[in-house]
């Protein structure tokens, strides 16, 4: 990543957590006072945090305007890419209360192994099935931990 | 009393339950550090919501073994393919793997599964040393003591975290805050909760670390797709052992690597990769033959190999004593205490005595337990190496979802752990550190509550933490934790101005005179 890239990448950070301390403050300041005489309510250490966070943010502002920084940029996959996956997980979360594990899942498994590369469709249909038996057996029959269950079905 | 708590939780851990607890964190453990990629925590986290059903020590079984056998199982990769399956065998690579390309693939993964036994024997033993004594002297810390030292893990964990101190502070500030989210410590009133139910009991720490580790390294797995190729060596239990000759050998840097494991992962925000280098270079520096390190030395696997499983009682240090979790482990450790309804602290030797006892029985379990399984399992166990991503990505993305339903049979939690994995993610892009806001969730509810205590026991004088002498020296630590980079950073420019200054300064003109 370039260095003036990453400059004005610190710069955008900076800003957004300046507003967001300011607005997490603001809501801080909102909040009802019982305070114990003497000491301090409940509003106290937001504040308190709020003013470190645009303090820091200040630090990075000001490092941002002055020089680019000079750390390594780490290897990382696009917005996109990114944007996609939390999506198919979003999507996979909202479906479960209607669906259920059973349902929900092969489908979900089948999406991301095709997602991560997998092409063959006789394969990733047993895998996904497969798979969910795995962790149907983990949760519920090794852990007992429960998994959702569908309400359409 | 303690000698009836000892014996009462070895027989707790020796149950067959706690037993195939051990087994199973130890194999898991082994598979995790194995696989490149899935590193101790990832293991761990993706681990805890299952140990809600299990009992106390059970729980802390299966947990700690993966935890010891991670350190371990890091260094197969490392040795057989040259990529270190966890940040902490990374020091491994440049001894394990010359030896492995040399034909001797069998041995340096013995000598590694051995000096990793003795790293964790060594940590185990310094731990059930000193932890009573740290925490009959903690049991005298008062609020302002507490909350001064609390003040000291984090800024620690937030200056070593990352390439920069400011990053890691933000991140760290950034936890805190959000544990402001919900009822307040000391009076239950709801704060932040936008009138949400969910909210009311707070961010729930544990779908947030889920969140911030795993979903980043699924994003990044989505991309890998190919199999591990690994060549074939003969990995049977004769090729294994090393002869008492080799190990005696080994003998200065075992102890080294051992004895800086343990000193290091006592300290917050250190951990295994800083240890392995520390011991390896100091094992280089004592060594009879230096000149052999990184051309295929069984030093230079045996020192950081014992560093890192030293690390793992001494991390359990300040963890169990102090309730400061120094790195990611423990902060889920922590965690898996807290769900238990145990809150770790000085309190926790005098109250839960055979608890304790049982963390210790077990963790000897773990090392005992990856030795036998390393050893005889080994050469089954690299096979995972040719697992495909295809598979273990969508796997471990659904153990996130999954796992955060089951804290508490709502999918709310599993939301909340994606929305801390996309600010993972995009922390990770930003070149933030994770593991201060994960430390920062962890710490920032008891924080609150131990400043909050001071300044309504004091009348609100702030002055309260310079009056106690242990919590001043603690700020003071702190002050300079955070000025430590500055004045290196001066010192640096100090010495390069100075140096500058000495060449460029016309000095007597020798050169041309030495005939005089």
């Amino acid at each position: 990543m370039p260095k003036a890239r990453r400059a004005r990448d610190d710069l955008v950070v900076a800003l957004a957590l300046l507003a967001f301390a300011a607005g997490y403050g603001g809501l801080a300041l909102r909040l009802p006072e019982r305070n114990i005489p003497g000491s301090v309510g409940l509003d106290f250490v937001p504040l308190l945090l709020a003013g470190t966070l645009a303090m820091l943010a200040t630090g990075l502002l000001i490092g941002a305007i002055r020089r680019p920084a000079v750390a390594p940029a780490g290897e990382s996959p696009g917005w996109g890419q990114a944007g996609l996956v939390v999506s198919v997980m979003l999507v996979y979360i909202l479906a479960l209360p209607y669906l259920g594990f059973w349902l929900a899942t092969p489908p979900y498994l089948a999406v991301t192994m095709w997602q991560s590369g997998a092409r063959r469709p006789g394969v990733i249909l047993v895998t996904a099935m497969g798979l969910s038996l795995a962790l149907w057996a983990v949760f519920i029959a090794l852990f007992a931990v429960p998994l959702p269950r569908g309400s359409l079905f | 009393m303690a000698e009836i708590a000892i014996w009462q939780a070895l027989a707790e851990v020796l149950s067959w339950q706690n037993l195939l607890a051990s087994l199973v964190g130890v194999v898991l453990g082994l598979v995790v550090g194995a696989l490149p990629g899935l590193t101790i925590s990832l293991g761990m986290v993706l681990l805890l919501p299952l140990t809600f059903g299990l009992k106390s020590v059970t729980a802390m079984s299966l947990l700690l073994g993966l935890f010891a056998a991670g350190m371990t199982g890091g260094s197969f990769s490392a040795i057989l393919i040259n990529i270190p399956g966890t940040p902490s065998a990374s020091a491994t690579v440049l001894d394990g793997h010359p030896l492995a390309q040399a034909g001797q693939a069998g041995k340096a993964l013995g000598v590694s599964v051995i000096s990793s036994f003795w790293g964790g024997l060594f940590s185990l033993a310094c731990l059930v040393v000193s932890a009573p004594l740290i925490a009959r002297v903690a049991l005298r810390f008062g609020a302002a003591e507490q909350f001064a030292l609390m003040t000291l893990g984090l800024t620690l964990i937030c200056a070593f975290a990352g390439q920069s101190v400011l990053r890691g502070l933000i991140s760290g500030v950034l936890g805190l805050l959000l544990t402001t989210v919900g009822q307040d410590p000391l009076m239950g009133t709801p704060r932040f909760t936008f009138g949400l139910v969910e909210l009311q009991a707070g961010i729930l720490f544990i779908p947030a670390m889920i969140g911030l580790f795993a979903v980043p390294q699924v994003i990044k797995g989505m991309r890998a797709g190919a199999s591990g190729v690994i060549p074939r060596f003969k990995l049977g239990l004769t090729q294994l052992l090393p002869s008492w000759r080799d190990l005696l050998k080994l003998k200065r840097s075992l102890l080294v690597g051992a004895a800086i494991g343990t000193g290091v992962g006592a300290i917050p925000g250190t951990g295994g990769p800083i240890a392995v280098f520390l011991a390896y270079d100091v094992a280089r520096r004592l060594s009879r033959d230096p000149g052999a390190f990184g051309r295929g030395s069984l030093e230079g696997v045996a020192a950081p190999e014992a560093a890192n499983n030293g690390v793992t009682g001494g991390a359990l240090v300040p963890m169990l004593t102090l309730g400061i979790p120094g790195d990611p482990i423990t902060a889920i450790l922590l965690g898996a205490l807290i769900i238990q309804g145990i809150a770790p602290g000085p309190l926790l030797f005098r109250e839960h005595p055979q608890f304790v006892y049982g963390v210790f029985w077990a963790l000897l379990l773990a090392n005992v337990m990856t030795l036998v399984v390393a050893l005889l399992s080994v050469r089954w166990i690299v096979q995972v190496l040719r697992v495909p991503q295809r598979i273990l990505i969508p796997v471990i993305a659904i153990l996130c979802i999954l796992g955060s339903y089951g804290i508490r049979n709502t999918l709310f939690d599993s939301l909340v752990m994606l929305a801390f994995g996309g600010l993972g993610y995009v922390m990770q892009r930003y070149r933030f550190p994770v593991v201060p806001m994960i430390i920062g969730l962890v710490l920032g509810p008891e924080l609150e509550e131990q400043l909050r205590l001071s300044l309504i026991l004091s009348a609100g004088d702030p002055m309260v933490f310079l009056r106690h002498p242990i919590a001043a020296a603690f700020l003071a630590l702190t002050v300079l934790a955070f000025a430590a980079p500055v004045l290196r950073l001066a010192w640096a420019r100090w010495r390069g101005r100075r140096a500058g200054l000495v060449s460029a300064t016309p000095g007597p003109d020798w050169k041309v005179t030495p005939e005089q």
